[in-house]
């Protein structure tokens, strides 16, 4: 029995080691090696979740980079604004998403689910310092520890990017998303809306990243923008319950942020991709006439 | 709690260590710790169904204490048609009543009579038709005074429910698996050894070649209708390998597993797709069912014994059964269905033992007559899966029609290269090793450890970076 033990431990952690050192090599290859460094006439910042990604079109909005990413917590995009700050000094406004389900428990849900995490956390990890690590091994260990294949798998994919001098947003750690169909779901009663607002609570764990982000722009004098992007009309009234917590969170905590609350503005039913997010045309339509607000 | 998942990685070591180390005693107090293990990875998949497996436990223990006991035939056959009517009617009703109701209101339907009909909305049990069969098997061996009852309870419901045969089988026999229960077990560096390689291979028969065949097998029937013939072909053919690797890649963890144990399980996989013939497919293809069926079946029917009518009606009594025993649906039976009229000219012709050898033994390659019938009966097999996999009788048949069509001379758009590449891999390892119990129980045994050790990494490695999308087993389902 005992040789048999001794056997199967000697392998397992050899290959538990051999993963280390590899899961360690590449994210240190990876971290030093990665471009961060956007064009110098791109000084505002996008990030966010995908009604950010889908909604500002960065090639219209010509000094600004759009690095939002459908499913991104606070958390995520905290570990963005970490990085490519320090390496962008012209950065001097972050365009932050910010809709009432972004404070809601779903988005703490998020920061925990190990589906969304199965696919963020591989590409993400080469982003993540010494906090971000320790957080997540506090928060999700096993997590962590199940997708070590797999970050090592993007690390390697990253690296060969960085070899080919591909773009910062030909990473999968975000960039504008043009969606081309268009919403054809029916209305739904007001009542089955009315069910679905009870059904909603607020968190409290990713938006200790979003006052980390409001901290981080103060301490770098980086202007903050947040703002809730166009949905349709239907979602709006299930939304209007929470603009009083939504607003007073942002009076109390993020008292210098400028908030753009454009979920209202009425967009046809033709500009969505789906209730949330508009598809590319309305995101033109959309981000031209934020070019324009910008100006003013 | 799936084989492939990190709550079985975390299970299995822990039951393992408790197993030799803290309860090594006796036999005794090893079968109580497989019991509750068992019993725990059971009720990880849904605790409420647990209580079916211990009543189902239960029945057969007192049935089959009761037919020994009954001092007249009248009473015998009392408690014998007991525990096989609860034990099939559960079964009956968890797995078909479903099917039932609805075939019965689309007939009257199609005589102008609509009726609103009941129908049940709880999930299959898992394992169900596999330990429902271990318990009938028991029973029947019993009634027959194969066996004697098991007057422990302990040992029987280990018997019934050891955790790696209990979801998805082998289906075991008492006569082979209750005296291995009841003896004492030492541990065997050999064998465990052994059972961890099987382990291995299991898992990349499952994980890599399985579920990524999966990916490509359900995008491509899940979109039947827009794809081009040859894209069918492929699908087909991914589906072929995803049902073979998924099944066998369970059974060979599920005997892995339970050599760690020092308990031996029936062989359930042979090689099928090295078959010559049907006949050959079929005694190399889910072992442990069809030798279940034959025993329990197909021989109290007569078997072949009787004239040519009889013959042919066992040969579809036991194929549509199987079919059946497999899910409610059409598609099953018609599988079934379709098997027997492959196995009939070859039993009248009485041709259906002609391929009993191991292909080719000792031989590099087959001769050219081999590789022919081992391709045609391949085809056969795969265009049966067909029925096997789709979601309806006119999906099957629209997805045949969809294939011979202009469309089956083009390129497939759907061509992953570097899958095509592991089957090939694996179909070559597999060829090599096919005198064995699986194809890796000798290859590399004899190498010096380092090499046998970079071997086993290649494989980890292999199985960890190309993964595919976890898929549960297909099994589970029946």
């Amino acid at each position: 029995m005992n040789p048999f033990l001794k056997k199967i431990g000697t392998f397992f952690i050899v290959l538990l080691l051999g993963f280390l050192i590899v899961l360690v090599g590449t994210k240190i290859l990876v971290s030093t090696s990665f471009d961060f460094s956007i064009p110098k006439e791109k000084n505002i910042l996008i990030l966010g979740d995908s009604h950010t990604q889908c909604a500002l079109n960065d090639t219209i909005i010509a000094n600004a980079l759009n690095m939002s990413e459908s499913a991104d917590t606070y958390f995520y995009s905290y570990t963005k604004l970490k990085n490519i700050v320090p390496h962008n000094k012209q950065i001097d406004t972050l365009i932050l998403g910010y809709a009432p389900n972004n404070l809601s428990i779903t988005q703490d849900n998020w920061l925990l689910d190990s589906s969304i995490n199965g696919f963020k956390l591989p590409l993400h990890f080469f982003l993540f310092d010494k906090n971000d690590i320790t957080e997540f091994l506090s928060n999700a260990p096993l997590q962590l520890v199940k997708n070590v294949p797999f970050i090592i798998k993007n690390n390697l994919g990253h690296l060969y990017r960085i070899k080919k001098k591909e773009k910062i947003n030909h990473f999968g750690i975000g960039g504008f998303l043009a969606l081309s169909h268009v919403d054809t779901t029916k209305e739904k009663s007001e009542t089955e809306n009315n069910l679905k607002i009870k059904a909603i609570n607020y968190g409290s764990k990713d938006i200790v990243y979003l006052k980390k982000i409001y901290s981080f722009c103060e301490l770098n004098h980086i202007k903050i923008i947040l703002l809730d992007t166009p949905i349709e009309q239907s979602l709006n009234q299930k939304h209007s319950v929470f603009y009083s917590k939504y607003l007073e969170f942002k009076n109390s905590n993020l008292p210098n942020a400028m908030l753009l609350h454009y979920s209202k503005i009425p967009f046809d039913k033709k500009d969505f991709a789906d209730k949330d997010h508009l598809n590319a045309r309305g995101a033109k339509l959309f981000s031209e006439w934020f070019v324009k607000q910008l100006h003013n | 709690m799936l084989f492939n998942s990190i709550n079985f990685a975390i299970f299995l070591p822990i039951v393992f260590l408790l197993y030799w180390f803290v309860f090594n005693k006796n036999y005794k107090s090893q079968n109580i710790l497989l019991l509750v293990s068992s019993y725990f990875f059971y009720a990880c998949w849904d605790y409420r169904f647990l209580f079916l497996l211990v009543f189902s436990t239960l029945l057969d223990y007192f049935t089959g204490i009761k037919m020994q006991e009954s001092s007249s035939i009248r009473m015998k056959k009392f408690w014998f048609w007991l525990s096989i009517s609860i034990n099939l009617g559960f079964l009956g009703f968890f797995k078909y009543y479903n099917f039932f109701i609805t075939s019965f209101s689309d007939a009257i339907l199609n005589l102008g009579i609509h009726v609103d009909v009941w129908t049940l909305k709880v999930i299959l049990p898992v394992g169900i038709s596999f330990y429902t069969f271990h318990g009938l098997s028991y029973v029947i061996d019993i009634y027959y005074e194969r066996i004697k009852p098991e007057r422990n309870f302990i040992d029987y419901s280990v018997f019934v429910s050891f955790f790696p045969l209990l979801v998805a089988g082998p289906i075991e026999r008492a006569t082979h698996l209750l005296p291995q229960i009841q003896r004492e077990r030492k541990f065997n560096y050999q064998e465990s050894v052994d059972g961890l390689r099987q382990i291995l291979w299991g898992l990349f028969k499952k994980i890599v070649i399985a579920d990524n065949c999966a990916q490509y097998a359900n995008m491509i029937f899940n979109d039947s209708a827009h794809q081009s013939g040859s894209n069918l072909v492929l699908g087909a053919f991914f589906f072929t390998f995803q049902i073979y690797c998924d099944f066998s890649g369970y059974s060979d963890i599920a005997l892995g597993v339970a050599r760690l144990f020092g308990i031996d399980l029936l062989r359930n996989f042979a090689f099928p797709y090295f078959s010559r013939d049907i006949a050959e497919f079929w005694r190399r293809w889910h072992i442990s069912l069809s030798t279940w069926f034959r025993d329990y079946l197909y021989i109290p029917l007569g078997g072949s014994k009787g004239g040519t009518w009889m013959k042919v009606r066992n040969t579809f009594i036991i194929f549509i059964v199987s079919g059946f025993w497999h899910g409610s649906n059409w598609t099953f039976i018609f599988w079934g269905f379709l098997n027997a009229l492959y196995f009939l000219p070859i039993l009248l012709a009485k041709k259906n033992r002609n391929n009993m050898e191991i292909v080719a033994l000792g031989k590099l390659l087959p001769t050219l007559k081999e590789f022919v019938s081992i391709l045609w009966t391949f085809m056969l097999t795969m265009l049966a899966w067909i029925f096997f996999r789709a979601n309806s009788m006119t999906h099957a048949f629209s997805y045949i029609g969809g294939i011979f069509t202009k469309s089956l001379l083009t390129k497939p758009t759907i061509l992953p290269l570097f899958l095509l590449v592991l089957i090939v891999l694996f179909v070559l390892v597999e060829w090599f090793g096919r005198s064995n119990k699986y194809a890796l129980e000798e290859l590399g045994f004899k190498w010096n450890r380092v090499y046998r050790w970079v071997f086993y990494y290649t494989i980890v490695l292999l199985i960890i970076f190309f993964m595919g999308k976890e898929q549960e087993f297909i099994y589970f389902q029946f």
